[in-house]
């Protein structure tokens, strides 16, 4: 029985351990170096704005929908619009992880909380064991590298504000270690679009009840609230530091935008100093609770290598999903790039041949697209994203944002990749 | 509004590195991850970062990528926050409250230290340097017997061997003190983290010191503690250990001591052991867990050079798997010096 080991429990490492369910019976190891999965999307919530439907849709009907139909049901407010989004939804960050917990459990996948993997032993560029804090070796056939781009802490101090106790926790749980680094295969850097280093996450989360009534109400009425911003404490140049590009558009910068996801209130900026947030009107008692008013998580420090398979350029059996695999920005992004990492993985220790998603679908061609743009003069600045940005525009010249389903449910009979990973899947269970 | 401090930080970046403002290139190029004794404590960041030899941070050793295995404080911020380094230790007259003389020369000294070192010094491997002359050289580590913060007082003991501990026999009632340090044991990840677990701490020698801090720390993680003392020498240390019920005095020189010690552990069957004493003792231990089909986990006192205590000096560089390692701050597992004894012995 071959084992595959996915390093990382967020998004995409949840969707590439659903998809390595394939072939012959694997053991499939999801080892995560915190105690809770989906690392960055414990403060996520966004799905299906713009091009993500497309996308959400697309994975839905190629077999590959357990998360996005998850996080449908985790949804605390459906087809909404925001400040240049149509039609999102919100997941409840407080009910997702234990939702998608059950679901890998359900599915008998070895998830395995408080792993951190501190080093590889390769030869010749084939991984043969991963190292776990506690000095154990695990041994595997195929390895999916799914450990984001954010931290350490130091990355956050050198590149960033300093450390803003984010969900990723890293004074409690250690820092990520990038598989690729430590196999002497060198990973790139993202830029910002001022030319620092990295980026800084676009959101930090605000408690809920320390808002003003009336914004409590239209949050759980709409699911969103903008709030204009006075002259004086507008700063556009925030809007170069974020990750997300399609929240770096003026209305962020001229408005609070918060979005209700559960618990918490999502607050569209980097970061905001508290003492000039309680000035605009309704925030005069604001708390933050994850990120802070002076920094947030620095992010896109480590892009690996890879080919559009997601096998990393330089290792045998080792693929990348997720941030790790490219600017990508988005669970929706993470699921898509994780998705193709485990069933390439799955087929690979079967003997299989590597797939690659058809450039006639969005999932395909972002992650086309990224490659192909990162050999470009800004390539490094760039994200990508099916909510917005270069990518979007992209998508929509090339025809791919679809909103009716049967439009691309008749796109992918055509490719013949209906249920194409479900297929798959159900050929293990026989 | 906003801090710019990523071109702040970048631009001084190479200020933070090291104070002449250059990259310091060294030896330890890609070094191994440590981990250090001083991480985290209030003498972090030290000489050895100040000098671009951080053990743990590789961005202050120059390299570019941030890759540690530490998951406390980052130590390139605590860097920046505290201008390039830590409180440095520094020794300071105290009081000797009593002296006893225990026999084979050997003394024990009540030292009067202010509460907040006392304090630090409870910890299993505590260590000082005291010195009974003004001249630096002239110091001598000592692992700190027992410490009272409440009574503001730390028990050390020594024997008088060379110039060092005969003057310090000499001075009459102040001597010197540095501290706290920490590193006078390796496998400290071992006595800290084990909980309710039958422990047997083989104590001999000078080193049976190290003994009552480290039965304490198990105690109050809830395991069972049993001592072997070595009865070569007197049990100095034995009116300090009295919360351990269990205690066995074997002769660890003779081969009828080694046959006891292995019935003792065949009937106790202990989780890990603890060897205060010679390096031979430590890998007898060893190979008489691994012939119980015991896992051998093993935690030890420290029997190698330490001068400066701080790493600077190069007297504790030695190789651990191939690799340097400043042993005066690096937290090493004893495994990681197996093949080291192997080859002694």
């Amino acid at each position: 029985m071959s084992t595959i080991i996915i390093i990382g429990g967020g998004w995409a490492g949840c969707a590439a351990a659903l998809a390595a369910q394939q072939g012959k019976t694997k053991h499939i190891i999801l080892l995560e170096r915190t105690d809770l999965l989906l690392g960055c999307g414990l403060a996520g919530g966004i799905m299906r704005n713009n091009g993500r439907y497309t996308a959400a849709e697309e994975l839905r009907l190629l077999g590959a929908g357990d998360l996005i139909e998850a996080a449908d049901r985790a949804a605390t407010h459906v087809a909404f619009n925001f400040p240049g989004h149509s039609h999102a939804s919100l997941y409840s960050t407080s009910i997702m992880e234990p939702t998608v917990r059950a679901l890998l459990e359900k599915r008998n996948i070895d998830v395995r909380s408080l792993s951190r993997v501190v080093d590889v032993r390769s030869s010749e560029g084939a991984i043969q064991a991963v190292q776990l804090t506690d000095k154990s070796w695990l041994e595997g056939d195929v390895f999916i590298e799914c450990t984001g781009s954010a931290g350490p802490m130091g990355n956050c101090v050198r590149f960033g504000n300093g450390c803003a106790m984010c969900m990723l926790r890293c004074p409690s749980f250690g820092p990520r270690v990038s598989i690729t680094a430590r196999m002497g295969i060198t990973d790139c850097m993202g830029m910002r679009q001022d030319g620092a280093v990295g980026s800084l996450s676009g959101s930090c989360e605000i408690r809920k009840d320390s808002l003003a009534t009336p914004l409590q109400r239209a949050l759980k009425k709409d699911g969103v609230s903008v709030t204009p911003l006075p002259e004086q404490l507008v700063h556009r140049s925030m809007l170069k530091k974020k990750s997300c590009r399609q929240y770096a558009l003026p209305d962020f910068a001229n408005n609070i935008v918060l979005l209700d996801t559960g618990g918490q209130a999502k607050m569209m900026t980097p970061y905001f100093p508290i003492d000039q947030l309680r000035k605009v009107p309704g925030f005069e008692n604001a708390l933050y609770s994850h990120g802070s008013s002076m920094a947030n998580s620095v992010r896109f420090l480590s892009r690996a290598p890879r080919n559009d398979s997601m096998r990393v350029t330089g290792a045998k059996n080792l693929f990348c999903a997720g941030e790790k695999s490219g600017f990508f920005v988005g669970h929706t992004e993470a699921m898509a790039t994780g998705t193709l990492a485990g069933h390439n993985a799955a087929a690979m220790a079967d003997g299989g041949i590597e797939v690659q998603f058809p450039k006639e679908l969005a999932c395909g061609d972002i992650i086309a697209a990224e490659s192909e743009g990162l050999e470009q003069e800004d390539g490094l600045s760039q994200r990508y994203t099916f909510s917005g940005g270069i990518y979007f525009e992209r998508m929509q010249k090339r025809g791919l944002y679809v909103m009716d389903t049967a439009e691309l449910r008749t796109r992918i009979r055509r490719l013949g990749l209906t249920g194409f990973f479900a297929a798959t899947r159900n050929n293990a269970a026989a | 509004m906003y801090r710019e401090s990523t071109y702040g930080m970048l631009s001084n970046e190479s200020k933070l590195l090291t104070p002449s403002g250059k990259n310091v290139r060294t030896a330890r190029a890609k070094a191994p991850r440590l981990k250090c004794i001083d991480a985290g404590s209030d003498f972090c960041p030290c000489h050895l970062a100040e000098a671009g030899e951080c053990l743990v941070c590789s961005v202050l050793r120059g390299e570019s990528e941030c890759n540690c295995d530490w998951t406390g404080t980052c130590i390139l911020a605590q860097n920046g926050w505290l201008l390039g380094h830590g409180l440095r230790r520094e020794s300071h007259k105290a009081a000797i409250l009593s002296r006893k003389d225990v026999g084979q020369g050997t003394e024990i000294l009540h030292i009067q230290t202010p509460p907040r070192l006392a304090s630090q010094l409870t910890r299993p491997g505590s260590f000082v340097f005291v010195r009974a002359k003004t001249e630096g050289c002239f110091d001598i580590p000592l692992t700190v017997l027992k410490s009272f913060p409440a009574r503001q007082e730390i028990v050390l003991a020594y024997t008088q061997l060379g110039p060092k501990t005969k003057a310090l026999a000499t001075c009459k009632d102040t001597l010197w003190l540095r501290g706290p340090y920490w590193n006078g044991i390796q496998g400290h990840q071992l006595v800290e983290d084990v909980r309710n677990e039958r422990v047997i701490l083989v104590l001999s020698g000078m080193a049976q010191v190290c003994g009552p801090n480290i039965a304490r720390t198990l105690i109050r993680n809830g395991n069972r503690v049993s001592v072997i003392y070595g009865t070569k020498e007197y049990p100095f240390v034995l009116p300090f250990l009295q919360e351990v019920p269990a205690a066995y005095f074997i002769n660890l020189t003779s081969r009828s001591g080694w046959q006891e010690i292995q019935s003792l552990l065949k009937q106790l069957r202990p989780y890990c052991v603890f060897s205060g004493g010679n390096d031979e003792q430590h890998a007898l231990l060893k190979k008489a867990m691994s012939g119980l089909r015991l896992k051998p986990r093993i935690a030890t006192s420290r029997t190698h050079t330490m001068c400066c205590g701080e790493g600077v000096c190069g007297a504790c560089v030695t190789t651990a798997n191939g690799i340097q390692v400043r042993t005066c701050k690096a937290r090493l597992d004893p495994d990681e010096w197996q093949g080291k004894e192997d080859a002694r012995i």
